[in-house]
């Protein structure tokens, strides 16, 4: 078996963006979900690089939905594919080992 | 759909740019819309702000994506081979980056590339922008492609121009059907007095349309027209220069009187910025009569058709072609002269644009000029090129993998001409910075007389023009390396040695020859441009200019009534004059030689004789006092000069040039010789003058004009109200200046002393252009030696570098290091000897064009022409002594391994 691919950071949350938005992610609401979750505005331009680099990777699938509701001009719907889901796996458990022990240290601040 | 409901149309193109191909990009695009008109809903403005700040990110991510993506092994791959599905943009961005790496890593190369563009656009840029403003842009009226300049013509004289009468103005007005209006003008020059000091400024006398036919407003006041009650005459027009030097830009200046030629006259407008017809005119004022008052004395000339003397400014009625307006003052001018034979014989009608009539004298010039920056920019092509193709043959083992892996030739072609355009750019940004000062250099080198040159500067033209001259200097050199690219990528060159190629090297060998030819025939001309320089200032000017300082007056009428007052202050100023210390001798003349001022040949009749049939006598006039031929050293051949004794009430007597002397009297006889200017002939009232005197020939019209037939007749005979001042010292001339004001204000306190100067200054003034074209062809031939010497090196150096192994060998085997060094230079003198034999038959070739702009040497003077062939002899053996050296100088052991 090949070792999963390293992920950055912007990559991480790219990716669980797309899962926690589910079957209709397509780039704007997986923006929206990202700049909530980290509480920051997302530089929209770096996310659409980092759907192309991810999707190269083969990490991510799009595919254009059946509608044309935009004058031929499809949404790009997002899933995240097995390859994808192992990365996100592996960052996790290389994450949770890595603060095993300090979780009275990083916890938020009363 | 409303308006803001678009994305900004810019944006959404730019978006359409940068962004993926494919549906995925357009996806992109629509995501954006989408946002963009709910945003919409809430605030248009800010929707707009909002999408451009997102295109903007969008276009910042993928830029930098493309620059600086991140090497996976996939994308190396893609960047080494060209990926064959890539799009042209993201293609041409990989290619600029690898430019700009490749020229980082060989700053020699990119160095002397650089500079050699920049050499190039420079020069190019500052004389585009030049000729730009001087022969190309528009004049400052409105539709001034209408107007035209007419002028009498002399037909049986081919393109002579000569000025009108005022009868034939009034004529040529009232029935030319051709203009929408016809205005006439005549160059005064005003003194003003009642100020602080005299002052003296360039004027125009008028009649009331002149502003209407130019179709020019105020800035301030209202200008005068034809039907003002009084014609404007006490009235007077400031130019914007004017108004600001000598009234220190005051609005309250409307209403004021000054005091012109000792007349009043009422400040009533002052015209806009950068209207001066005829360029350097500070003052207009309407003339009193019907015609423009001429120059000398304030008389109505509206029905002396005998006295030419205004120029006329005319604007084309709507439809009329300047020939069609052409062919009816011709038929205008025919019937004048059937009706008043006498004054209007033989004359005919000239219509030229008034664009034209200003620059078209200059055009030659330039086009020497622009000929000169042709060739210079073409070697600087050629350098380049060269440079590159040099560059291709080191690069073949690279440009060989990148097609083995499976590039294609189209692709490695379009890199390489990304590069050159790229390299192209690198020459000129600092190419257009080098023209901008190169343009303020030559405006300062620039001779006097060349109109508008006030006007150059940059603009968004020359800004174009640099741009375009980049951009296609980049193709032109671009196309070298690719050359000779089909046999490295088919040859399986990762086995062969690097040799640089057969048809490779024959074009590096072309480029050489053609360059070292294209440099010769700039040197040529050079050449010829500087002898013919100093063959004029070695030429006589039949006088002697060392030590003689010169002022010129204009007396006012309404101060000096008659003769008789004009006489006695040129009398007594003379004398005061006289005895400044220092001042050897003194005189006056009404224009000096070599000296731009309005001349003309006049008619005279010889007591006795009649001029046969087409040809009348003819002869420069002159008047001058005692002392003026002393002063200036001309000659006395025969007879004597103009004496103190030539009193009002003496004898009328003249004094005749050589030229004259040989003309009318070539077998003698011309002492005692009886002539007339004004009266008839056939009256027995007429005064004859007799001639007293032969004086040497000065070269009235230019060192370069053949010297014409010139009378001269004593001051106190026929004084004229302009004169010049002429006085000798023994040191330096200037520093008799302010004795001279002096000895001048002693006489008359009003009278402005203008345009002193040294008449070693005259002559030197004289030679200007001629200065300007030797100096601008001077510079262009250097720096086209420089470009040339450059390439030359680079070419041997390259080829001895590519022969080292060779050469190892040789010294292995026993061969002399001088038959190495030996070898090395006579390649290079072969193909300087072509370039030379080359350019010495294309100076032979255009010898026709040369013989116009050359004097006092011949267009295919065998000096200048061995000189410079000598001269790239010399360059050659210098560009190839350093390789020559190294070859002489390589370790055979080393030699032989290096492959």
């Amino acid at each position: 078996m090949t070792q999963p691919q390293l992920l950055g950071t912007f990559e991480q949350l790219v990716l669980s963006a797309i899962l926690q938005v589910g079957d209709e992610a397509y780039p704007p609401p997986v923006l929206a979900c990202i700049e909530e979750s980290t509480g920051r505005s997302v530089n929209r331009g770096s996310l659409y690089v980092a759907l192309d680099r991810l999707e190269r990777k083969g990490l991510l699938r799009s595919r254009p939905d059946d509608e044309d509701g935009r004058e031929g001009r499809p949404r790009r719907y997002l899933e995240v594919t097995p390859e994808g889901l192992a990365a996100l796996r592996d960052v996790r458990a290389s994450l949770l080992a890595s603060w095993r022990g300090l979780e009275s240290r990083l916890a938020d601040e009363p | 759909m409303s308006r803001s409901a678009r994305p900004p149309g810019i944006a959404a193109a730019l978006l359409s740019v940068v962004a993926p191909k494919g549906w995925a990009g357009a996806s992109m695009a629509a995501d954006l819309e989408e946002e963009y008109h709910e945003r919409c809903r809430r605030s248009p403005l800010k929707a707009r702000a909002w999408y451009w700040r997102a295109v903007a990110q969008v276009s910042v991510a993928y830029g930098w994506e493309r620059l600086h993506g991140r090497g996976s092994e996939a994308d190396v791959a893609r960047d080494l081979r060209g990926a064959t599905g890539s799009t042209p943009g993201r293609s041409f961005l990989q290619d600029l980056r690898y430019a700009l790496r490749g020229f980082r890593h060989t700053p020699g190369f990119t160095l002397v590339a650089t500079l050699t563009l920049a050499l190039g656009i420079g020069a190019a840029t500052s004389v585009f922008s030049v000729a730009d403003a001087v022969l190309l842009h528009p004049l400052p009226f409105p539709h001034a492609g209408r107007l035209v300049q007419v002028w009498v013509t002399r037909p049986a004289r081919g393109d002579y121009r000569e000025v009108a009468s005022g009868p034939t103005y009034l004529d040529w007005a009232h029935d030319a059907h051709s203009f929408s209006g016809l205005a006439a003008y005549r160059r005064i020059d005003f003194n003003i007095t009642g100020g602080e000091r005299p002052e003296r400024v360039v004027g125009l006398s008028i009649t009331p349309n002149f502003f209407r036919v130019l179709g020019v407003s105020a800035a301030l006041g209202r200008l005068p027209a034809p039907g003002d009650a009084d014609r404007g005459t006490a009235s007077v027009v400031l130019s914007d220069a004017l108004w600001r030097s000598s009234f220190g830009a005051d609005p309250g200046v409307l209403g004021r009187t000054l005091i012109l030629n000792g007349k009043p006259r009422t400040v009533v407008a002052v015209l806009r910025p950068g209207i001066d017809f005829p360029e350097g005119t500070r003052l207009y004022a309407p003339s009193p009569y019907r015609v423009p008052m001429a120059p000398l004395e304030d008389t109505d000339l509206s029905t002396d058709r005998g006295s030419g003397y205004l120029s006329m400014v005319g604007r084309l009625a709507d439809g009329v072609s300047v020939e069609a307006a052409e062919a009816e003052m011709t038929a205008l001018a025919q019937a004048e002269a059937r009706a008043y034979p006498d004054t209007n014989a033989k004359k005919g009608a000239r219509v030229v644009s008034l664009l034209d009539d200003m620059v078209g004298d200059l055009r030659p010039t330039f086009f020497v000029i622009l000929g000169a920056v042709g060739l210079l920019m073409l070697i600087s092509c050629a350098n380049v090129a060269n440079l590159l193709t040099v560059r291709a043959a080191r690069r073949r083992r690279e440009l060989a993998v990148r097609v083995s892996i499976g590039a294609s030739l189209g692709r490695v072609r379009r890199q390489l001409m990304t590069e050159s355009v790229v390299l192209a750019f690198l020459g000129g940004v600092p190419g257009f910075l080098l023209s901008l000062a190169g343009t303020r250099a030559l405006v300062h080198l620039a001779p006097a007389g060349i109109p508008r040159l006030a006007s150059v500067g940059v603009d968004p033209r020359v800004l174009g023009f640099a741009l375009l001259a980049t951009l296609v200097t980049g193709l032109l050199f671009g196309l070298a390396p690719m050359v000779g690219l089909k046999e490295t990528a088919t040859a399986g060159v990762l086995r062969t040695t690097n040799t640089g190629g057969g048809r490779a090297a024959l074009l590096r060998d072309g480029v050489v020859v053609v360059e070292v030819a294209l440099s010769l025939l700039l040197v040529v001309g050079a050449g010829l441009m500087l002898r013919t320089f100093r063959a004029l200032d070695a030429a006589n000017p039949g006088l002697d200019p060392r030590g003689v300082l010169v002022a010129h007056v204009t007396l006012s009428n309404a101060k000096y009534k008659d003769d008789a007052a004009m006489i006695s202050f040129y009398d007594e100023a003379l004398q005061r004059i006289r005895a400044i210390p220092g001042v050897r001798s003194a005189g006056t003349v009404l224009t000096l030689p070599m000296h731009w001022a309005v001349r003309g040949t006049f008619g005279f009749s010889i007591q006795g004789r009649a001029p046969e049939a087409g040809d009348d006598f003819l002869a420069g006039y002159q008047v001058v006092s005692p002392g003026y031929f002393a002063t200036l050293r001309i000659p006395v051949l025969r007879g004597r000069a103009i004496e103190a004794s030539d009193r009002q009430d003496a004898p009328l007597v003249a004094v005749v040039n050589e030229a004259m002397a040989r003309r009318y009297w070539p077998t003698g006889g011309v002492l005692g010789a009886r002539i007339t200017m004004w009266g008839d002939p056939a009256d027995s009232a007429t005064q004859w003058a007799t001639v007293v005197g032969v004086v040497g020939n000065t070269a009235m019209d230019g060192l370069d004009k053949p010297p014409q037939p010139q009378m001269y007749i004593p001051m106190a005979q026929g004084p004229m109200n302009a004169s010049t001042f002429v006085l000798r010292t023994d040191d330096d001339p200037y520093a008799l200046a302010p004795a001279l004001r002096h000895a001048v204000a002693e006489v008359d306190p009003d009278l402005p002393l203008y345009g002193l100067r040294s008449m070693r200054d005259i002559v030197a003034d004289s030679l200007a252009q001629r200065r300007f074209r030797m100096l601008i062809l001077s510079l262009f031939a250097g720096t086209a030696l420089l470009l040339a010497a450059v390439g030359l090196y680079g070419v041997i150096s390259f080829s001895v570098a590519q022969r080292t192994r060779e050469i190892g060998i040789r010294i292995t085997l026993g061969a002399a290091r001088e038959s190495v060094v030996g070898r090395v230079v006579a390649r290079s003198f072969g193909r300087v000897g072509l370039g030379i034999t080359l350019g010495l038959l294309a100076s032979l070739a255009s010898r026709r064009l040369i013989a116009s702009q050359v004097f006092g040497v011949s267009a295919t003077d065998p000096v200048t022409y061995a000189a410079a062939a000598l001269l790239f002899a010399v360059v050659a053996v210098a560009a190839s002594a350093i390789p020559a050296a190294r070859a002489a100088g390589v370790d055979p052991v080393i030699a032989v391994r290096t492959e």
